[in-house]
Formats: C-alpha cells, structure tokens, sequence
C-alpha cells in the first residue's frame, strides 16, 4: 500500500490542505509546530476512523485534539492510495453531525463499503493498534520512572507474547485474577455460610447427645431404685412366708399314739381275760402262752398311751404358746402391710418416671437422628457448585491464555529473533551481530565476544533494537507491505547509524514517510 | 362423595426462603394444612387422602400430636394417609405407636391394606414406605378389589428408587381415582382419574409454579377432580434479559420491577441474560430490595462474537486464546473459560 495524496480539508490547523507523496522514502520537513504529529494522526484517522471518546478521557483524545480550530463542525479530509495496483480515494468526515466514510476504486468508480470490511481487507486486517505498534514508529517512551531497557523490555514481552502487542497480556492476566479473587470471596462467604448452618445444627446434636446420656443416666438410676424395690418386695414376701407359723393343731402323732396305746392296753385285757377263761374250762396247756402273749401287749399298749399323753401334753403347751405368737404376728403384718404398699406405691411411681424418661428420650432420639439427616443434606447448593465452576473456568481462562501466549511467543520470538538480528546488524554496519530474546524477555546484543545486556546499552542502541523489531513484526504481520511512518524516530541516532537506517530502508519494498525537524535525513538521502 | 387429596406436605422441612420469609416459613407448612383442613370442613369432605411424606422427616411425638388434633377437629372428614419416603415407618418411629383419632385410619402396612368406609360405599387402599427407597414396583400389581362401589388407590413414588409404576398399569388397575404423591409438581396421568396433586407449599427451590391439593367428588357419574392453587408462596425463576445500555442499576430496576409484576410475596432466583457494556459488571450481591431473591445467576456476556473475532485476530494472541478452546461446548466450563478469557483480553486491548 502507498499513500499518494492526503487532502486536509478541515483537520486541526489545517484546512484545505493537499499533500502529494510518491513511493520510497518520503521525508516531510518542518520545524517545531508545523505540525508533523497532526499530519500523522491524519493518517492514523484515515486508515482507523475517529470518533469522540466518552467521558472524562475524551477532552484529551486524539479527536479534540484534532478538532479543527476553525469551523469545527466540518471536520474531515481525504486520502488516496494504491493498493494492489488499483487507486483509491478514501473520504472521511470526523464530525458528529455530518460523520460518514466513503471509498471509491478510481479505476472503475466501484463504490466500496468501508461499513462491510472492503478498507479492512484492503489493509489486511490490520488494526490500529497493530499500526501503533509496528509501521507507526515514533520514539522508545518510557514510563515516568521507568528504564528505557525496561520499557524495551515489556514491549518485546508482550509484543511477542500477544502477538502484535496490541493487547496487554498481564493487564489482562491481572484482571482474570482480579475477577477470580472475587469470586473466591463469594464463594467464602457461601460456604462460611454452609458452615455456619453446619455448626448451628451439630451444636444441638450436641446438646442432644447430652440430653440423651443424661436421660439414658436417669434411666439407669430409675431402673436400679425400681429393681433393689422389687428385690425388696419379694424378700418381704419370703420372710412373711417364713414367719408365718403353723396350723397350731394337735399333731397327728400324738393322735395316733394315743389311739395305738388305747387299741394295745384293750387287746392286752382282752388276751389275759381269754387266758384265764381257758384255764377254768379246761386244763388246756395253751393257756399260758396266750396269757404271756396277753400281758405282752397290755404292757406295750401301757408304754404306746403313756407316750401319746407325754406328746399331747407337748403339743398342748406349744398350742398355747402360738396362740400368744400369733398376736404378735398379726401386729407385724400390719406394719408389713403398710410397708408393702407404700413400696408398690414408689415402684409405681418409678414405672412411671421409667416410661416418662423413655418417652423423652426417644423424642429426642428421633429428634437427634433428623438433625443428623439434615446435617447429612448440607451439602454445597447450587450456587456454591456454580461459583466453584465460575473460578475453575477463570483459572482455566488464565492458563490457557499463557499456554496461547507461550505458543505464540515461541512462533515469534524465533522469527523475530533471526530477522530483528539482520536489520540490527545491518543498522550497526556488523557491530553487533545478533540480537536475542530469551524465554524471560531479556534482551541482550551479541558484540563477535560477548553478549551485553540492554541496561549497559546507549538510548541511540535501544533505539535502533526497537526499531529493529518492530520492522521485523512488520513484516512478520503484514503480507501488504504498509507505509512505515517514523515521527522523528532518528533524533538519537548518530550521522553513521542513520546513514545505515537510511539505506536499508531505502532497500525495503515500502512506502516510508519520515516527520522530521531535522534536516540531516533530507542531506543523506540527497546524497544516494 | 366428595374428597379432598393433598400430598407431600413436609412438616418439619425448613425450606430455603432468601432471607425475608426463611424464618417463618416452616410455620407456612402448617398454617396452609390447617387452611386445607378448613376447606375439609366448608366442603363437607367426606375424605382427605394423604398421599405421603406428610412429614419431611421421622416425625416427632409433639407434632403428631399436634396433627392429629387438627384432624380429630375436623367436623365430618374421615383422613386416610400413608407414610412416603420421607417419613418412612423406621423400626423407632412414632407412626408405629401413635393413637390416632376416630376419624383418621393410617395404611401404614409394608403391603397393600385397605379400609372400608360403608357409610360412603368407598373403600381407600394403600401402603406405606418402610424404608427410604423401593424400587420394586408395587402398584403395577395392584387392582381394585371389588369391596365397595368406589375404591381409591392411595400411591406415593413414580420415579427409579421410589416405586417405579407404570403408567398403563395403572390406568388398568380398576380404582375410580388414583390419589399420588411424591413428584412435587402438580400434574395429571389420567384426566379426572389419575392425579399428582403436588406438594401443598413448595418445599425446594425447584418447585416452582403453584402448589395446591386436588378438590373431587365422586358420584354414579363418574369422577371430577379439580385442582385447586392455595400455596402461600411460590418460586419463581425469572429470566432477565440485559442488553449494552444497562447499567447495575438499571438491572436492579428491572429485577424489582419484575418481582413486584409476579408479587413480592414469591421468592425468586433471577438469571441475567444477554450481552451488556464490557465495563458493566452487574453487582449481583445487592440487587435484592426485599429479601424474596434466592440467587442471581449472572450469564450476561459481553457482546462479541468468538468466531468474528478469531477472524480479526488470527495473528495475535487473542486468536490463538480461541484456538484452544476449539469445539467447546456452549455452557460448558470451557465455554466460561472462553468467555471470561476474551472480556479480559478485549478489555486490555489498546
């Protein structure tokens, strides 16, 4: 692409301005004030488009400060160039009310759309920040306070990284973090939240548990009191038994022997009166046996009823003593008694507070267990899972963006390297014979003996690596070749360096146009 | 005979409210069952069938109480309920025990039971959950039996894991009304026949729309049921579309605007959709006027387009950015990625 004319017809000091210009080096001359930078903002408005910013940035942008200084409200100018062999002529008007754009193929009078990307085709989609940071080339800024080695440095950092340096990789790294620390607050908060309902609910599981052990500890005392009651109630039972006397009778032995001695003394009398009836009738020789054996019995008979009277006469006395004893007893049962139930009252009283206790406890059991369900439920909600996701996808977002700017860092920086080398070489007419880039952005000069770091360079050095590597990307990013517009670029170059930069870029298949308040470019060039 | 079904009434549940009706909501659970119970009464209900999970969890002695004396008040209701999966019968629960009142007859066995109301020529069959899940299915083997002129199937579950039923089966089974809980949204199998009446208040945030109980009667014509909406509240998503000229604020406008258009008594969760200004980020943390919002999901985007851009950009490095992530699905992680990577790239853009 070649620019041939720029028309100013309203634009900053200028109005109905022509500027013609031809192909090769192009060096626009004047002094302080001329107005070299409105000449090269023109160029800028032209290819970019201008438009008024917004807010309190916009009373200083290039649109105000461009503005017309007369009749501001025809601001606009025009533009031709060639591009691929063919004219065009490209119309801009700047201002708010009459803004429109027009480009018109002078060859064939096609009227093209600069609104569908015909100008943006036509400069292969170049923007304007690529433009700023390649073919526009004015001088090395350094931040206030910042080294100009520094400066060079993040240039070819994110100039290499980003891919044109039109975008600010750690800007944009600083915000994705920025915005993920966000949402690692909210997502604290989430789940301090979380945890908060979590120790709310384990708090009264706790008071629970407790409660429970407590009951369970009632419970056991209750039971323990209930059991030594009814162990009570069933010796009482037994010694009641015990002391219970008998039926205070005559004993049947008495009886018996009483009835057996009677039965033996009438048998004895029987026999001997037998005997003797024996001996009156007949001189019968039995006789005598049988009263032996009459006497027999009447004397066992005598000895069985003596006995049974002795033991009559016993069980007589015992039967009178019972009869004393069992008026005592009687007093005891009643205090016994009265014992007994209020015993069986307490032990009534205990079932109670036993069923009572077991009735609270399995409420608070059932309680306990629901509480520990729901403890079981407080698990991450939807908004937790969707902030965990939110700062994975923001941690990814980083991560691939340093993956796309190493790659693309690696593709340029190898290029750039080996072209940034040649042009500095040949700046340097040999001195230095390469530059390098590592993998940390330090850039170092090779001199034939040793590499010299940046910082122990001269700002006319820097200069011609800066301007060395933007040229190389120039060349790397654009197929068309553009006009390379250098806005006093060359104040800090020596006579030698400058002859150098002169001629390689007269050698170069573009368009250069140099602002300049020198004229020594003009007196070298003259002389090739 | 005239019916009252209800289902999936959750006592007990202390459902998720935003911060201005959390704290009285669990006492909305029983404020609308004693509404219904008064409805039983204007009515003349001959029954209420209780479909299961009357309770969110093992109910309490207290509360069984407290429910069978609302129900002992009712003037001419029989109530017949079931357990669910949620207050299911475990080996210690109360529902074991409990003595309920004259008018209430619990199906509470593990197989299908019955009772029989002469008086109304209906009989009610039923079972209940012993456990949290079943995945047999119970009722596709069930028929009416024939005990009375009408005869009602009680039913809880539908999905895998809580009696899976088939719907053809069910239609075949014989019953007059298949009264079903356990799906949370309202919704009709068989018009007039076979009804999810739907939990009576909304209970999760995702039960959104209206929450009622299900009005019927059932003559020698046949069965109408209506269902009916009393839910106190309802959740609402609403979608908020944002475009370039919104700012925080005006998005705060909207929102409010919107809820009070739907009645501030619901409880919301707003998404932001659409693109916005690049600079704009919505400030979704202080947006909700009322207390009524449960969440305010950002998916605003700022507006580009990924594939016009990997065309303007194919040299640098936000081309290559979009080249990693190379056939991402929309809405996925990656997508987020994407997304979130280009605002900040496009924003750092000289």
């Amino acid at each position: 692409m070649k620019i041939t004319e720029l028309y100013l017809k309203n634009f900053g000091k200028f109005s109905e301005k022509h500027f013609y210009l031809k192909d090769g080096i192009q060096v626009i001359y004047g002094e302080n004030e001329f107005g070299k930078s409105t000449l090269h903002a023109f160029i800028r408005a032209m290819l970019f488009g201008m438009e008024r910013g917004r807010g309190r940035a916009a009373g200083r942008d290039a649109f105000s400060r461009y503005e017309p200084w007369e009749n501001p409200n025809y601001y606009a100018g025009v533009m031709r160039f060639v591009c691929g062999g063919r004219n065009f002529r490209l119309e801009r008007s700047f201002d708010r009310f009459s803004r429109h754009v027009s480009l018109i193929c002078e060859d064939d009078g096609e009227e093209l759309s600069v609104e569908h990307g015909d100008l943006d085709m036509l400069l292969g989609d170049m923007t304007p920040s690529e433009f700023d940071n390649t073919v526009s080339v004015g001088q090395l800024l350094a931040r206030p306070g910042q080294e100009l080695a520094e400066a060079l440095k993040n240039y070819a950092a994110n100039y290499y990284e980003t891919g044109g340096g039109e975008v600010d990789l750690n800007g944009a790294l600083l915000a994705l973090k920025e915005r993920r620390r966000e949402v690692e607050g909210q997502l604290k908060t989430a789940e301090s939240q979380r945890a908060d309902v979590y120790k709310g609910l384990s708090q009264e599981c706790g008071y629970l548990e407790k409660d429970l052990q407590k009951l369970e500890k009632e419970y056991e005392e209750a039971r323990r009191e209930y059991e030594n009651g009814q162990r009570l109630i069933e010796s009482t039972d037994e010694k009641e038994r015990e002391r219970q006397p008998g039926n205070g009778g005559y004993g049947e032995s008495a009886r018996g022997l009483l009835m057996g001695g009677m039965a033996g003394v009438f048998a004895g009398v029987c026999g001997i009166a037998w005997a003797c009836l024996l001996r009156k009738w007949s001189a019968f020789s039995g006789a005598v046996p049988v009263a032996v054996f009459g006497v027999l019995i009447l004397a066992a008979g005598i000895l069985l009823l003596a006995a049974g009277v002795r033991r009559w006469v016993r069980e007589k006395k015992r039967r009178n003593e019972y009869v004393s004893k069992k008026t005592i007893y009687s007093h005891d049962k009643s205090r016994l008694q009265d014992e007994t139930v209020r015993l069986e009252e307490s032990q009534k009283q205990l079932r109670w507070e036993m069923s009572r206790i077991q009735a609270e406890w399995k409420e608070k059991h059932i309680r306990y267990e629901n509480l520990n369900e729901q403890i079981g439920e407080n698990i991450p909600g939807e908004e937790e899972n969707r902030l965990k996701e939110r700062k994975k996808a923001l941690l990814l977002a980083e991560e691939k963006i340093k993956t796309a700017a190493g790659k693309l860092g690696r593709r340029t920086s190898d290029y750039l390297n080996q072209r940034a080398s040649e042009i500095f070489s040949e700046l340097t007419e040999g001195k230095y014979r390469r530059l390098q880039v590592n993998e940390r952005f330090e850039i170092s000069v090779w001199d034939g003996t040793r590499y010299i770091r940046t910082e122990q360079l001269s700002r006319g050095t820097l200069e011609q690596i800066y301007f060395s590597i933007r040229m190389s990307a120039a060349e790397l990013l654009q197929e068309e070749p553009m006009p390379v517009i250098l806005d006093d670029t060359f104040a800090f170059y020596d006579e030698k360096r400058l002859e150098s930069v002169l001629k390689w870029l007269s050698r170069q298949e573009r368009q250069v146009i140099i602002f300049t308040c020198h004229k020594r470019e003009e007196e070298i060039l003259r002389i090739f | 005979m005239k019916f009252i079904h209800i289902a999936d009434v959750h006592l007990g549940a202390e459902p998720d409210a935003g911060a201005a009706y959390s704290g009285r909501r669990p006492k909305e659970l029983w404020d609308t069952l004693e509404k219904v119970l008064g409805v039983c009464d204007r009515e003349q209900a001959d029954l209420l069938l209780i479909a299961g999970d009357l309770f969110h969890r093992q109910p309490l002695m207290r509360e069984l109480k407290e429910v069978n004396y609302l129900f002992s008040e009712l003037k001419r209701t029989n109530v017949v309920l079931i357990a669910g999966n949620h207050d299911y019968i475990r080996k210690d629960s109360y529902y074991r025990t409990f003595r309920w009142a004259e008018n209430v007859t619990p199906l509470f066995g593990q197989s299908m039971g019955y009772v029989e109301f002469p008086e109304l020529e209906t009989a009610v069959y039923g079972l209940s959950y012993h456990r949290r899940e079943i995945k047999e299915p119970l009722y596709d083997r069930c028929f009416a039996q024939g005990r009375q002129k009408y005869e009602i199937l009680l039913a809880h579950g539908g999905d895998d894991k809580h009696i899976p039923f088939n719907r053809e089966a069910l239609e075949k089974s014989g019953f007059d009304y298949i009264a079903l809980g356990h799906i949370h949204k309202p919704g009709v199998l068989e018009e007039n026949r076979i009804i999810y009446a739907g939990a009576l208040e909304p209970v999760d945030r995702n039960d959104t729309g209206p929450h009622g109980y299900v009005r019927g009667e059932i003559t020698e014509r046949g069965v109408r049921a209506r269902w009916i909406p009393c839910a106190e509240r309802e959740y609402i998503h609403l979608t908020i579309p944002v475009n370039e000229k919104d700012t925080s604020g005006s998005i705060k406008k909207k929102i409010s605007e919107s809820k009070d258009r739907c009645d501030n008594k619901n409880i919301y969760k707003i998404t932001l959709t659409g693109v916005r200004d690049e600079d704009v980020i919505p400030d979704t943390a202080h947006m909700d006027d009322i207390g009524n919002v449960l969440e305010i999901v950002d998916e605003t985007r700022p507006a580009f387009d990924p594939e016009q851009l990997l065309r303007e950009n194919r040299n640098n490095l936000i081309g290559h950015f979009i080249e990693e992530f190379r056939g991402c699905r929309e809405g996925s992680v990656e997508y987020q990625a994407l997304c979130e990577g280009l605002e900040a790239l496009l924003k750092n853009k000289s």
